[in-house]
């Protein structure tokens, strides 16, 4: 079972929501991911994410999509994730 | 469905977009001077060299400039398409397309045929450059959704303007072509609405939503609005063209063509203005009231082409004036104080936030350029437009007050803009220094 980290910023105003995405990044632990819910696709954080060794998946949601995240080294959480996504 | 790893490492680097958007304020600084050397008689005829100069140092070297930094930043973005080598071709087209409207500015001053010449040169490589960069880049990419379409549209409606704009021009520097005045018309239609009109539209369609947080504009207004708008646009032109022949249709005719669409550019003022309003979170910032003044201001200046066509009236430096300056300018400065921050945020933290530095050192967003700040240029703004509405009627009483206006506001905006590079340049210092 990993951490679940839940931010829902699907209704907050820009720059908010990537502000707390960036503030819960840097502290990310082993174990944990996130689970962003947003209204749209965060484009710029990708590149934030594929350049500092971090994995995301997105699936579409009710309001939005769920973006989830994760540090790539972490391979219990890549195997939850993947489970819980094909689910 | 799942989106994997949608990498849109094409975005480019933070310099590609701040060399267009720190430029083009300098250009309408310049603008500004060039109104106080030459005095309320430059807004009495159009054909002045002067004026000539004045009008594309703000439509070339200021909303121009900025929409070319904007669409470098925005292609990517916005609909995952990018510009081929965009780092180095924003770089010779930046320095062709600003010695361009130099030169012009600076020909036209002297009233110097050879510097005129160059100028034309320069300008219509860096444009038609450009161009061909940004429609290569635009019809690869398969995007069916209505801010690519309206991209699309747009880009067209500056091709058009462009060749048009170059006849005009050619027919000014070279005594061997005949000079077509008739197609000025056409040139600025196509400028105005063609190219400035839709990419703002265009741009609007996801920039509102987003940035705003308001509800996404209907798929029917997305679908149909800038192709009806397109094609008033364009039989526009050939009623222009055919005007003599039209004879007493014309006058019908062209009414009902500048009617049509002035009623679809209100309609979508007042929808925007009304998802605003409605709009779940209610911080309104300068960049919004910078929105709101702008399509207030476009609303106007549609009811003044109506009254004026309908009428007969000699109206068009007003109409330009409330459409450049209070639509146009104002809708640009929304989009600097939005994007710019931006820039500056997200490039310090792809560069710091995973250093040992963390994210501490990171200005917020509302940092790079405070609200205060923002609000004051806002004032000033609204200020010089005002006082450019009161020139129109009172030249000699206001024209000066309202040049001053204008310069104090461009340099103020210039020196937010540069005030938020330097503290991007000033937070990689320590790093840099390790």
């Amino acid at each position: 079972m990993c951490n679940e980290i839940v931010l829902d910023v699907h209704e907050l105003q820009p720059p908010e929501p990537m502000e707390i995405a960036m503030k819960e990044l840097t502290a990310l632990s082993q174990g944990a991911y996130i689970k962003m819910i947003h209204r749209m696709q965060p484009f710029p954080l990708y590149d934030i994410l594929l350049d500092n060794g971090f994995r995301y998946k997105v699936e579409d949601c009710e309001q939005g999509f769920n973006i989830y995240i994760w540090k790539a080294k972490d391979k219990v959480t890549n195997a939850y994730i993947k489970a819980l996504i094909s689910v | 469905m799942n989106y994997t790893q949608l990498s849109l490492d094409q975005a480019p680097g933070i310099e590609t977009p701040l060399r267009f958007f720190l430029t083009a304020p300098l250009f309408a600084i310049i603008a500004a001077i060039l109104l106080i050397i030459s005095g309320p008689e430059l807004l009495q005829n159009r054909w002045l060299p002067e004026t000539l100069a004045l009008t594309h140092l703000l439509t070339l070297g200021f909303i121009t400039m900025v929409m070319m930094g904007a669409v470098f930043q925005m292609l990517p973005v916005l609909i995952g398409s990018s510009i081929w080598a965009a780092g180095m071709s924003s770089r010779i087209l930046h320095i062709f397309f600003s010695s361009g409207i130099l030169f012009f500015t600076l020909g036209l001053s002297l009233s110097d045929s050879v510097i005129i010449k160059i100028a034309i040169l320069f300008l219509l490589l860096s444009l038609l450059g450009f161009l061909s960069l940004v429609s290569v880049s635009l019809f690869k990419n398969k995007s069916t959704q209505a801010t690519a379409i309206g991209m699309r549209i747009a880009v067209i409606g500056l091709w058009v303007s462009v060749f048009m704009g170059g006849f005009l021009a050619i027919g000014h520097g070279w005594d061997s072509v005949p000079l077509l005045r008739q197609f000025t018309k056409i040139h600025v239609a196509w400028a105005a609405i063609g190219w400035v009109s839709i990419m703002i539209v265009s741009i609007a369609y996801q920039v509102i939503p987003m940035f705003q947080v308001t509800n996404d504009y209907p798929l029917k207004i997305k679908k149909y609005f800038i192709p009806l708008l397109f094609s008033c646009l364009l039989l526009w032109s050939v009623v222009q063209y055919f005007e003599v022949a039209l004879d007493a249709y014309f006058y019908e005719l062209n009414s009902l063509l500048v009617i049509v669409p002035g009623s679809l550019l209100l309609a979508f003022v007042v929808f925007t203005i009304r998802l605003q309003i409605q709009r779940k979170k209610r911080l309104a910032d300068a960049s919004m009231y910078f929105w709101i003044s702008g399509l207030s201001c476009l609303a106007i200046s549609i009811l003044v082409l109506i009254y004026s066509v309908v009428s007969d009236a000699q109206l068009s430096v007003l109409i330009g004036i409330l459409f450049f300056t209070g639509f146009v300018f104002s809708v640009i400065n929304a989009m600097l104080y939005k994007i710019v921050p931006f820039l500056v945020w997200l490039h310090l933290n792809k560069k710091i936030a995973f250093t040992d530095r963390g994210i501490a050192d990171i200005p917020t967003m509302n940092e790079v350029i405070s609200r205060k700040k923002m609000l004051y240029q806002y004032y000033l703004h609204i200020l010089a437009l005002v006082l450019s509405v009161l020139t129109f009627y009172l030249p000699s009483i206001f024209f000066y007050a309202m040049a001053l206006a204008w310069l104090i506001n461009w340099s103020l905006l210039f020196i937010h803009l540069l005030q938020a590079v330097k503290l991007y340049q000033d937070c990689l210092k320590p790093v840099q220094a390790t």
